[in-house]
């Protein structure tokens, strides 16, 4: 961040040797943006740590305990007595370059999990250099951080270094924390380049602005280097001396390189190289990759523990073929260099292109940009917002040589473990762009399981439960079926070691939308089965899982805490068998769809499912299916024969046919798992066990059976009224129970 | 002859894929996976007589199938097929090679 008191020696240098043709004039003051530091010292105790108030901590409340935070639940009213933490970060980001009016932080304390926290800012217009704003972002989201409001005011003096910024911590039921942090850098994270190149290859690592006339009107006209780029970007970027690495004996000057083959030289040529997380990235200016010229460039670090930490860009592809009849070719192959360059190393700060960004897996859920001004953006594919058409030309009309508000959000302000080179996998917890997520948010959505651990067993299908809450103090109009349209939603399910998936449901439904009143403090609920869809089971092998949730309504996401839930292992080689069969992609339908007629195999291991695992969790969900299909009439397409490739079904000889209920399988099967209420209500879930098991009662009283049904009914009451269930939905089973009852069956003892 | 190009490149996760052109099965393969750095997994082509094809994508995993006519002419055509967030398939034909970086 440039300033014209204090410059940093290598910025200042940078500058000199600029040759502008157009003068970039300098702030008036020095810009306060960059990372501030708070330390409290703390010293070793036989018990433990015990902390002594350094110089640098004044207006603490007073009263305020020394004890360590632990994990005590915040009790109402009284506050919950805040710690002194041993260092915080504070990275400020409000001037200088593309300044986003955001605070992030880390609270790191002593043998506890680090917390990062964001806040949106708004700034005071009678005050100069006064902030406020939500904290709308902490991670983990279960970390005991009580504070959602925060004041900062910054105080300049005559250098950069002697800045401080006083910051408020608030939150409710908690007394305000006050700290004041000091300046330490104007850039938020420090980041180390090294560039090495193939023998017989000039690395571009520079371009003039001015030299190409498709530009914008407004482009500064200036000789920009990569260096400069992600110091913009909020980096105190270092770079180390880089070398030409030689072909392999018997390689020609064409050879190609492939990934293992970089990832090989990365290991040998990288001054840096170490299989752990640092920030540093390794450059490499190569001829052409295996795939061809194709290819332009590509974060080949993709594999092993710690990824993205090396990138290759390839002159001898088409980033050198400048388009017939353009302009200024050379220019144009310069700057597709330089840009090239550029995207592939914000790869390696786990930013992912600007059309894929809903992908999985986002920390927080993203959507797509295709028509986004950034270096992660292909000029090729870029879509110009006004036509809806691709127009290479229209990209560089307008492209002002950065990256999006939101790329530059997550690489300056998310955790430093999502955008830390050989950290995060790749395209896990990638860039997020574009969340509309408010910093005063209304409502709250929970994503949880009805147990006392989020624990499934082996082959348990995975079925949460979604809660949204109105936590303000008016009523909020929202979709009637808001929590039921998962293609409103954005669901990430991340097996621990592995890439993150993002649950693409088998179906898609297009309903009427009807808007509800949710009124303070009242909450909706809703069954999630994440179990399986499109791509396969996403619950499956044992191990840990994370889970979150987006929702998106008309005007902001609202995201979820992270669940974090255990599959264990199986209990015996018959499971393990018959799990084999089990995690199909039928079978997932079947689950999903409660029921079928057609995918006869998928009965038939179900069956077995529930035969031979009968003491098993997975035995409730195979015999709701079974029960459900056998329950309903339902209609068939039958064919006489198996059907031909494109003909019409009726002239296969096919026919609908109505299936009828079968009220003995259909007992058989749903009484199995009324057996132990408690259980089917726990791994079910309560939304889908009232669901199934109202389902069944109804279907009894149809074929006649209503003494049955009414004692269905009670089982339901009983279970749900055990496991506090809402007394709306206890008032509904009533109702239930009183309707039957009205064809003179016997009344019902409420539950004490 | 001139060449239909085929790039499989967004959304493909450990997808069965089969690609058939009139009929004829051109491609199968198990394990097919979008590298999302660079929004590609899999090239093919074929040689075709000039005039018009129906190339048929199939997922049968996933029970998804696409069917595209495409007019052969003297110039080489070229086809990006990706997997949308919905899970269906969309399939765009080009004058001009696809580029990755």
């Amino acid at each position: 961040m440039a300033n014209n008191r204090v410059l940093e020696p290598s910025l200042e240098e940078e500058l000199q040797a600029e040759k502008l043709q157009t003068p970039v004039l300098p702030p008036l003051r020095h810009a306060l943006s960059g990372l501030y530091l708070w330390t409290n010292l703390i010293k070793p105790t036989p018990s433990g740590f015990e902390s002594e108030i350094s110089d640098s901590v004044p207006e603490l409340i007073p009263g305020v305990q020394t004890s360590e935070l632990a994990a005590t639940p915040v009790p109402e009213p009284k506050p919950v007595l805040p710690v002194l933490f041993s260092r915080q970060e504070l990275r400020l980001d409000i001037d200088g370059f593309y300044p986003l009016l955001v605070a992030s932080g880390d609270v790191i304390r002593p043998r506890m999990t680090t917390v990062h926290w964001i806040a949106k800012l708004e700034r005071f217009t009678d005050r100069p250099n006064h902030f406020v704003g939500g904290i709308w972002y902490k991670e983990p989201a279960n970390a005991i951080f009580p504070f959602n409001k925060i004041d900062i005011q910054v105080n300049p003096a005559l250098t950069l270094a002697l800045d401080t910024a006083k910051v408020i911590f608030s939150g409710p039921a908690i007394q305000p924390v006050t700290l004041v942090f000091k300046h330490k850098s104007a850039f938020f994270h420090a980041v180390n380049f090294e560039c090495d190149f193939q023998e017989g290859i000039t690395p571009d690592v520079c371009f003039n602005t001015g030299t190409h006339p498709n530009r914008p009107a407004s482009l500064p006209l200036e000789n920009l280097t990569i260096d400069t780029i992600y110091r913009r970007a909020g980096f105190e970027v270092s770079s180390t001396a880089g070398n030409a690495i030689p072909l392999l004996p018997g390689a020609g000057p064409n050879s190609l390189w492939s990934d293992q083959e970089m990832h090989d030289a990365m290991q040998t040529y990288w001054s840096h190289f170490a299989n752990t997380p640092q920030w540093a990235t390794w450059v490499f200016f190569a001829g052409q990759h295996e795939q061809g010229p194709s290819l332009g460039g590509i974060m080949f670090d993709d594999i092993g523990p710690a990824q993205r930490q090396g990138t290759s860009i390839f002159y001898n592809s088409f980033i050198s073929q400048p388009p017939p009849n353009d302009p200024k070719p050379a220019a144009y192959v310069e700057r597709m260099k330089f840009w090239t360059a550029v995207h592939e190393m914000g790869h390696t700060f786990n930013l992912a292109h600007s059309w894929q960004k809903a992908l999985p897996v986002s920390w927080i859920p993203l959507q797509n940009d295709p028509s986004a001004l950034s270096f992660m953006n292909y000029p090729f594919r870029f879509v110009d917002p006004a036509t809806g058409s691709v127009s290479e030309q229209k990209f560089w009309q307008s492209f002002e040589f950065r990256f999006s508000n939101n790329e530059l959000l997550f690489m300056r302000h998310a955790p430093g473990k999502f955008v830390e080179q050989g950290y995060a996998t790749w395209f896990d917890h990638h860039g997020f762009e574009q969340m509309n997520i408010s910093p005063d948010p209304v409502l709250k959505l929970e994503v949880r399981m009805n147990r006392p651990e989020p624990k499934l067993d082996f082959m348990e299908p995975a079925t949460l439960e979604l809660k949204l809450t109105n936590t303000s103090t008016q009523p909020v109009l929202i979709p009637e079926d808001v929590l039921k349209s998962v293609e409103s939603m954005t669901v990430i399910v991340k097996k621990d070691g592995q890439a993150a998936r993002q649950y693409v449901p088998f179906a898609q439904y297009c309903r009427k939308g009807v808007k509800k009143v949710l009124n303070p403090l009242e909450s909706l609920y809703e069954s999630l089965f994440i179990a399986s869809d499109l791509n396969g089971w996403n619950v499956s092998e044992p191990g840990f899982y994370t889970v979150q949730v987006a929702l998106h309504l008309e005007n902001e996401d609202i995201v979820s805490n992270p669940l974090r839930l255990r599959v264990t292992p199986p209990v015996g080689r018959e499971q393990e068998f018959l799990a084999q069969d089990f995690f199909s992609d039928d079978v997932g339908r079947v689950l999903t769809f409660d029921g079928t007629h057609s995918l006869t195999k998928a009965n038939d291991v179900l069956r077995e499912v529930a035969e031979k695992l009968k003491d098993q969790k997975v035995a409730i969900h195979a015999r709701v299916a079974l029960g459900i299909a056998a329950a309903r009439e339902s209609k068939v397409l039958e064919f006489k024969e198996p059907a031909g490739r494109f003909t019409a079904a009726a002239l296969d000889g096919a026919s609908i046919v109505t299936k009828r209920p079968e009220l003995d399988k259909a007992q058989k099967e749903l009484n199995a798992i009324l057996k132990e209420p408690d259980v089917a209500a726990e791994s079910l879930g309560h939304v889908d066990f009232n669901y199934y098991v109202d389902m069944f009662a109804k279907f009894l009283a149809l074929e006649g059976s209503t003494r049955e049904a009414v004692t269905i009914q009670e089982k339901l009451f009983q279970t749900l009224d055990k496991r506090n269930v809402k007394e709306q939905v206890l008032s509904e089973i009533r109702e239930r129970i009183e309707a039957l009852q009205g064809k003179g069956v016997r009344t019902m003892k409420a539950a004490s | 002859m001139p060449l239909l190009h085929i790039d499989l490149q967004e959304g493909f996760v450990h997808d069965e894929v089969a690609v058939r052109i009139n009929g004829n099965e051109i491609f199968h393969k198990s394990g097919v996976t979008t590298r999302t750095q660079i929004g590609f997994a899999e090239s093919l082509e074929a040689d075709l007589a000039p005039g018009a094809a129906q190339l048929e994508i199939d997922l049968p995993r996933k029970g998804q199938l696409r069917t595209l006519p495409v007019q052969i002419a003297a110039a080489p055509v070229y086809v990006g097929v990706s997997i949308t967030q919905d899970g269906s398939i969309n399939a765009v034909p080009s004058e001009t090679a696809f580029r990755y970086a």
